[in-house]
This record gives structure tokens, C-alpha cells and sequence, in this order.
């Protein structure tokens, strides 16, 4: 598999412990492949770990700080100047980032004293601060309220255009759709597919635009076993059963209409919901067997 | 300079706004020194301080350093770190200098008194700073290869507390090694910091342990176990996982 991170975000989805972190840490240098060969940006993660090391950075899953009495700032610029970019440049890095993550209020609180969100942008701007090629961010927003996301969004987003690369995990499905402009699907350990969001929604779901989702207890007097066996008789459609719901995948616009009028003759009630990666995901995650028509679960 | 970089991080990290820490370790040096000096006496005095300054570098390399270095192990920075543009050897001095940076000081503040007290030379500051540094980092080494080796946090802080006792209380740091019989003065040989306190407490012009061994014996020993402890620490400094 090869993809191009020039100017672009690479976002990883899967279930929980499919690999995904474990491919971020491999791609950072901080895991050993156990078989296999990875290149990153051209380098061998393994072989030349020291070369890619310096175009790269990283932010690890859960992080907390490490020293509680520093503030933001001091540790962005010490970060840094670790990394040998000199203190005048240290200091407009830091100084930037912490104005682009809304930072600078806290910037000279204790660490220890910051909120929890506070403390994530603090990390994430430790990450996020030196100009190198290519970021591999592990959950960068989780534990975020929506402001603050957005806020980080729109920095990653910059990088990608200032032509850096980024790697990043996520379980918000909404941000990497509509942030990334390729998605890795893993499980259990394997490459399942990689695309751009459109893509994969289109490969996994279909044409439509829509699906129709229908609450456990819509199903009026018809029951689910008929509605079931009523879908099963429209070419290529898909449904996917959850506890409260069924969610039904036309396999294209002109036959969401059918649909709907099928459902609406059966007295069916039922909403029409735009399809996302989210739907791509379920079918990748739960198994794509299940959401064939007449053989639905 | 990445390695003064890195140094400065920890350094800044450990000492900043962390006024317990520094009064911390300066009522347990007084301590030491203040029960060392009511039972001996003034005369003892320059004894506690060259026990206390060796004390300082062995609670650091292997009291502290390796219980930090296995909480870092523990923690997501040991990834953030081993993805970061340095050497291995650059963050392991870094750190251990930081983490040792409040016994350190303490340390240095005691070479400052026990220069007042012995009136020594300057030769005899410089020989006492260097044994004082090759001590930190003989034991930073050791606290390197136990703080790698040992993942149990319980374990390693109990190995920890009996390496420091050992290394100061059970070994002739605080006490001449012309105190101690015949028999264990070959025992007290085993001990890293033996070499390190005959040798300090020749050079402040107390005379001891010479009997079974030359000084230069003393200082073989000394740069025999500093050469062992830094071989053990890089043949284990490996940090990133399989």
C-alpha cells in the first residue's frame, strides 16, 4: 500500500483494537515492526528511524503532561528548542501556536492548573508547533468540546496546506469525513481499503446520497420479519439491523424513491438520513455479508 | 547544543516553582550532616559532608533516576520522546541531569562548605567535583540499567531504597574504611562507592583505607566500576519496543 501524505490528512478508522494506534506507532519510529516493511516520507522506519526523525512529529494517545509546575508556554518553546530550532524562531512558533489553539489566556498557567481541555490543546500544540513534514496525531481531538475541535481542525487543516503531511486517528467519524482527504480502513491488523471519504461511501454504501432509518417500534403491525422480506425482494439494496433501529441503503437516489414508497404502503414511519462514513465504517466494522440483501441479520 | 536542550527541558521541569522539592532535599542533607556532626563532633564535620555529597549522588542516580526514568517509561512521552530528533544518549543525559538537578545543587552548595571548612586548594575543588561527577555518573548508569530492567514501578522502588542503603549506609561513606575491621574492608571493596569516598576523603587530606590498597588502586577501582556501569546501562538503554 502506498499512500501520498504531500499537503494531505490521512485519517485511520477502525474498531478498538484493530491497529490503529499500534500503526501510528510504527509509522513514529516508537514501535518495531514485527514482520513486514514500512517507509515513511522514503525513510525505513526501522533502518533509518534517526533521518525521519527529524521530519516528524508525533502526539501518543491519552498523553498527560510530565511536569505539572511549568506553564504552556515555557514547555512549547523548551519542546522546541529540543528539537535545535533557535530561540528566536522557538519563541514565534510557540507564540503562533498558542494564539491558533485559543491558548493564550492559559499560557502562563501552571500546567497542573489548566482544564482538561486546556491540557489537551497544551499537548496537541507541543505536537503541532514545530514545522516539520509530516504529523502523526493518535486521537488529537478526543476529550475536546466542538470549539476547541474545530479550532485544532482548522491548525491541521493549515499544515495540510502548507504542505505537511498528517497522520491522524480519530473516533469522530463527522471530522474525518469531512477533514481527510483519505481514509485507511483497518481490522484486526490489515489494510481493508483506502479512499477518500466519497470514495469508500459510495463503494460500501452506494449511490445514494440518503438512507432511511426506521426505529425499533416503527415498524407499525408489519413487523420486522416482513418489512425484512419486503426489502429483500429490491435489487442491490442493503439494510443494517441495530437494537433500536434498522437502517435500510438504497443502492441509488432513484430507488430511495421505491423505497419510500414501499415503506410508506406498508404504513411504515421512517427518516431520511444522509449517508456518511459512518455508514461505510458499520459495513467494513460489522461485515459486509450481513448487510446483503435477504441475507440481512 | 541538543543535549544542553534537553538537560535544560528536565532541568527546568524538576526546579521550576518547586520550592518544597529544593527544601526537601536540603533538611535531609542537614540532617544527615547535623546527627553525623552531634556525634563526632566538630572534627567529624568534614567527614558528614564528603558522606553527604556522595549520599547526594547516589540518591539521585539510584534513588530517584530510576524511578522517574520507569515513570517515563509508563507514560506516553516515552513515545512522544523516542519519536523525537535526538539521540538516545542525548535524552539519557538530559534527563538524568534534570532529574538529578535538586541533589546536584545540594551536592555543589556541599563542596562549597566542605572547601570553607578544609580550606582546600583549588586542585583539591577540582579533584572533588570530578569525583563527584564520575560518582553521579557511575550511579546514573546503574540507575539507567535498573530503571530499564525493572518494569515492576513496587519492585523497582523497593530495589531502589536497598541499593541507596547499601551503597551509603552499609558502605564506608559516611565512616573512614579505617574504621571497619580487616575482613569486611574486602567487602566493602564490592561497593561502587567505596573507591569514590577513600579517594574524596584522601583528597581533602584525611588519609584512609591505604593499608590495603594504593591509591591508585582506589582510583582503578573507581573508573572499573564507572566503565561496568555505563557498559550495563547502554547494553540495556534500548527503548523502543518490538
Amino acid at each position: 500500500m502506498e499512500i501520498d501524505l504531500e499537503g494531505r490528512i490521512v485519517g485511520i478508522m477502525g474498531p478498538n483494537g484493530a491497529g490503529k494506534t499500534t500503526l501510528v506507532r510504527i509509522a513514529s519510529t516508537q514501535l518495531r515492526p514485527t514482520s513486514g516493511e514500512m517507509r515513511v516520507l522514503g525513510y525505513d522506519v526501522v533502518e533509518e528511524a534517526d533521518l525521519l526523525r527529524r521530519r516528524i512529529s508525533s502526539l501518543p494517545q491519552d498523553m498527560r503532561p510530565f511536569f505539572y509546575t511549568t506553564t504552556p508556554r515555557e514547555d512549547i518553546y523548551h519542546i522546541l528548542r529540543m528539537r535545535g530550532i533557535p530561540a528566536g524562531e522557538s519563541r514565534r512558533l510557540a507564540e503562533e501556536t498558542i494564539d491558533r489553539l485559543d491558548l493564550g489566556r492559559w499560557a502562563d498557567t501552571r500546567v497542573g492548573n489548566l482544564s482538561g481541555g486546556n491540557i489537551k490543546k497544551y499537548l496537541i500544540a507541543l505536537s503541532l508547533s514545530p514545522p516539520v513534514d509530516l504529523y502523526l496525531l493518535d486521537e488529537p481531538t478526543s476529550g475536546l468540546d466542538p470549539v476547541s475541535r474545530r479550532k485544532v481542525w482548522s491548525l491541521i487543516l493549515d499544515k495540510a496546506k502548507e504542505g505537511a503531511g498528517v497522520i491522524v486517528t480519530s473516533h469522530l467519524l463527522e471530522d474525518l469525513m469531512s477533514l481527510s482527504h483519505e481514509v485507511v480502513f483497518i481490522s484486526e491488523g490489515r489494510v481493508i481499503d483506502v479512499g477518500s471519504p466519497a470514495q469508500l461511501v459510495r463503494k460500501y454504501v452506494g449511490d445514494s446520497e440518503w438512507k432511511l432509518v426506521v426505529r425499533a417500534g416503527d415498524t407499525n403491525e408489519v413487523g420486522a420479519g416482513a418489512l425484512k422480506n419486503a426489502l429483500s425482494g429490491m435489487e442491490g439494496i442493503k439494510w443494517a439491523s441495530f437494537q433500536d433501529s434498522l437502517n435500510v441503503y438504497p443502492k441509488d437516489n432513484s430507488q430511495l424513491r421505491e423505497l419510500e414508497d414501499l415503506l410508506e404502503g406498508m404504513s411504515v414511519r421512517f427518516r431520511r438520513v444522509p449517508v456518511s462514513l459512518e455508514d461505510a465504517y458499520l459495513i467494513v466494522v460489522l461485515g459486509r455479508d450481513v448487510f446483503e440483501a435477504g441475507r440481512g441479520s | 547544543m541538543r543535549l544542553v536542550e534537553v538537560a535544560r527541558f528536565f532541568v527546568y521541569g524538576y526546579t521550576r516553582r518547586n520550592i518544597e522539592g529544593h527544601l526537601i532535599v536540603m533538611i535531609q542533607v542537614a540532617g544527615i550532616i547535623l546527627v553525623l556532626w552531634m556525634i563526632g563532633g566538630w572534627d567529624y564535620l568534614p567527614l558528614a559532608l564528603v558522606g553527604s555529597i556522595l549520599n547526594a549522588a547516589v540518591v539521585a542516580g539510584v534513588g530517584q533516576l530510576p524511578v522517574d526514568l520507569n515513570g517515563l517509561m509508563r507514560s506516553k512521552w516515552k513515545d512522544f520522546f523516542v519519536a523525537f530528533p535526538m539521540r538516545p544518549l542525548e535524552f539519557a543525559v538530559g534527563f538524568s541531569v534534570g532529574a538529578s538537578s535538586l541533589r546536584l545543587v545540594g551536592a555543589l552548595l556541599l563542596v562549597l562548605i566542605l572547601s570553607l571548612v578544609r580550606g582546600l586548594n583549588i586542585i583539591q575543588i577540582i579533584e572533588v567535583l570530578l569525583l563527584l561527577a564520575s560518582t553521579w555518573l557511575d550511579m546514573i548508569a546503574l540507575g539507567f540499567y535498573m530503571g530499564l530492567r525493572l518494569r515492576d514501578p513496587m519492585g523497582l522502588r523497593r530495589v531502589s531504597d536497598a541499593a541507596v542503603l547499601l551503597l551509603t549506609f552499609f558502605s564506608p561513606v559516611f565512616f573512614p574504611m579505617d574504621f571497619i575491621p580487616m575482613p569486611l574492608k574486602l567487602v566493602a571493596l564490592a561497593s561502587p562507592t567505596t573507591p569514590a569516598a577513600v579517594l574524596m576523603r584522601n583528597v581533602i587530606g584525611v588519609p584512609d583505607g591505604l593499608d590495603i590498597l594504593p591509591i591508585e588502586g582506589y582510583l582503578t577501582l573507581h573508573l572499573f566500576y564507572l566503565i561496568l556501569f555505563l557498559l550495563l546501562s547502554v547494553r540495556y538503554a534500548r527503548w523502543v519496543e518490538e
